[in-house]
């Protein structure tokens, strides 16, 4: 039987793959998603984003669908795709197939897009993410993920050597908030989006969501 | 950002709004309510792709929690029940949901409806649990406690209704351990009174005593009817008896229908004890025989052909029969004169022990004669005897299991394989 739910959360910093999508400012986000008892999942997801510091800001909406499986011991897998869209206009308009696998606290996630954020590029990325549970309510969270262009790479948006981004952090969960605080890094990947480049990586971020 | 202030107010907003739905309370069950208690599961969907990247993690099932505690609002409103608690089981893919059945409806028809509702995974009954334990203080003392497994075991059968005839000296009738559990107590040594002494009141407490009264022992079959035939005389330590007396004894219990008769006595080849011996073997009577450590062939009754000769596994032996059993038969805490309790030794009690179990291999298979049940003592026990000359050791557990034909007492295989349905 259907499950409907969904979150909704305001980061200090919209950070995707290491790199700020809101300019290094606080945004808003909800994400509403289905989940169907066949495995069939679909979802939509909004935020607010702002690419330049002094460009207006707009909003980013990605549809989502795919289908979820458990399997045996404990190990699940998906695979599915995501349309993204911005206000702004459709120069930036892409699709990311995706796929992953699960097992307790850990999954490793593979996703590739045809024109990454409209950029003329193809792109792989490669994630591994995992959680660890500390006190009753605490975990500790960590990601690595690394996107490596496979077509299109030029010396101007950041050559074909892979261009790795790290997150670790802590997580507090008192239902239904989540209070997440952790310390990103990358690379320079950012080259390689549509967004201006006065934002390092190396930054501190704290993201707060409440399920329903 | 007048935007950007409007998107957090309204978050905060819809925050504080969709916190003022109840959410349910973390309740301990109280016992009294357990009837009317079930398990409702709900499917977690699996982990998978979400844009918003919390990296909590699978196991974590924070993640559609609201959704699924929002469902087992639903199915409690619909199907007249209250929810309790919940705790997600990660491992099996579902958030289990303790809820309460109100009003007088029945449980039967309730879980059925909840199978057949689509947005459960299962639903079933809140079953409950014991510990295997008597709660007779020195229980943990009696080594057939853990040697024999003696609460799991009594799970099983307890010598329910089998007669137990015991050819001893005097038993202590208002013990308290031993209250209910004689049914008839005769004096064959004297005309005098039936008096209380030392060692039929130890072998009796061995065999029968009360379990679960709080105090003392639990007998190795405490469900069984003691007959407390009085057959010997307690002379300091030890208990006399000859041939006369046992054999008034022994003729009375098979006239009274014993199923099992202990004799914790040896002496002498008696001719007419052997014949009243094969006449009960004959009838179906299983005797138990002590064991007499200081003589060579285990002394008389236990080397009679039939009899399960019992040794102590804690003794030598000068040359128990080639088909003897060993039990407990040290330090045993048992029941004594005068409302006491003491630790006894020898191989009287070692026998008192087996044929408390054969009262309850007797409850699981009442058919079993005495040859089968010896055979089948035989089949439980170590291969290796105690010592040069002593008896086999007998794994009770596996008496019972060849009993009953069921693997038990912490087998491995006895496990059950439960499949969760995935609608």
């Amino acid at each position: 039987m259907a499950q409907v739910s969904g979150s909704a959360t305001v980061v200090s910093d919209y950070r995707v793959r290491g790199v700020t999508l809101s300019a290094g400012r606080p945004a808003a986000q909800l994400d509403v998603g289905y989940d169907d008892a066949s495995g069939l999942y679909a979802g939509a997801f909004a935020s607010s984003v702002q690419f330049y510091e002094h460009s207006e800001h707009q909003a980013q909406l990605t549809g989502y669908t795919g289908f979820a499986q458990r399997l045996r011991d404990g190990w699940s897998v998906d695979g599915g795709a995501a349309y993204t869209s911005f206000s702004g206009g459709e120069g930036y308009n892409y699709l990311e197939l995706h796929t992953g696998v699960t097992h307790k606290d850990v999954s490793a996630r593979l996703y590739f897009s045809p024109n990454y954020f409209g950029q003329n590029v193809q792109t792989l990325y490669a994630e591994l993410n995992g959680s660890y549970p500390l006190a009753e309510r605490f975990r500790l969270i960590g990601h690595a993920g690394a996107l490596q262009l496979i077509s299109g790479a030029s010396d101007y948006n950041g050559g074909s050597h892979p261009h790795a981004d790290l997150l670790g952090g802590v997580q507090a969960s008192l239902h239904p908030f989540t209070l997440q605080l952790s310390r990103i890094a990358g690379d320079g990947a950012k080259r390689v989006y549509p967004v201006g480049s006065r934002h390092p990586s190396g930054v501190w971020a704290a993201r707060l969501s409440f399920a329903f | 950002m007048s935007a950007m202030r409007a998107a957090v107010a309204l978050l905060i907003a819809g925050a504080i709004m969709c916190c003022a739905q109840a959410q349910p309370a973390s309740s301990l069950p109280s016992s009294g309510d357990d009837e009317r208690r079930i398990l409702v599961m709900v499917r977690i969907a699996p982990p998978h792709f979400r844009p918003e990247a919390g990296y909590g993690g699978g196991y974590d099932a924070q993640a559609g929690r609201a959704a699924r505690r929002r469902i087992a609002s639903e199915l409690a409103s619909k199907y007249g029940l209250v929810v309790e608690s919940d705790w997600p089981m990660a491992s099996l893919g579902v958030d289990c949901f303790l809820m309460r059945v109100q009003g007088e409806q029945p449980l039967d028809a309730t879980l059925e409806a909840l199978a057949r509702d689509k947005r459960t995974a299962w639903a079933q009954p809140l079953n409950n649990f014991h510990t295997l334990s008597h709660n007779d203080p020195l229980f943990a003392l009696q080594p057939a406690a853990a040697a024999w497994h003696l609460a799991e075991v009594h799970t099983l059968a307890t010598g329910r209704n089998v007669s137990v005839a015991e050819l001893d000296s005097g038993v202590e009738l208002d013990h308290p351990d031993l209250a209910g559990q004689i049914s008839v107590a005769e004096n064959f040594v004297d005309q005098g009174p039936y008096p209380a002494e030392m060692h039929g009141t130890a072998v009796a407490g061995i065999i029968a005593a009360r379990a679960d009264n709080g105090i003392g022992i639990a007998g190795v079959a405490p469900g069984a009817h003691l007959m407390a035939l009085r057959a010997c005389w307690q002379v300091d330590a030890t208990a006399n008896c000859n041939s006369f007396t046992l054999a008034k004894a022994l003729q009375f219990a098979l006239a009274r229908g014993a199923t099992v008769i202990n004799m914790s006595v040896t002496g002498p080849q008696d001719k007419l004890l052997n014949l009243l011996l094969d006449a009960a073997l004959v009838q179906g009577v299983t005797v138990v025989g002590a064991v007499d450590p200081q003589t060579a062939g285990g002394g008389f009754p236990a080397s009679h052909p039939g009899v399960i000769a019992v040794a102590s596994e804690n003794s030598d032996n000068a040359g128990a029969p080639a088909a003897a059993v060993a039990a407990p038969g040290r330090d045993v805490p048992t029941t004594l004169p005068q409302a006491r309790w003491g630790f006894v030794d020898g191989s009287s009690f070692a026998a008192a022990h087996v044929s408390g179990l054969v009262a309850l291999l007797q409850q699981i298979s009442p058919s079993l004669g005495p040859e089968q049940m010896r055979s089948l003592l035989l089949m439980a026990s170590s291969s290796e005897r105690v010592g040069q000359y002593g008896g086999r050791r007998i794994d009770a557990c596996a008496a019972i299991a060849r009993a009953t034909k069921a693997c038990f007492c912490g087998c491995a295989a006895a496990a059950t394989d439960k499949t969760v349905s995935q609608r």
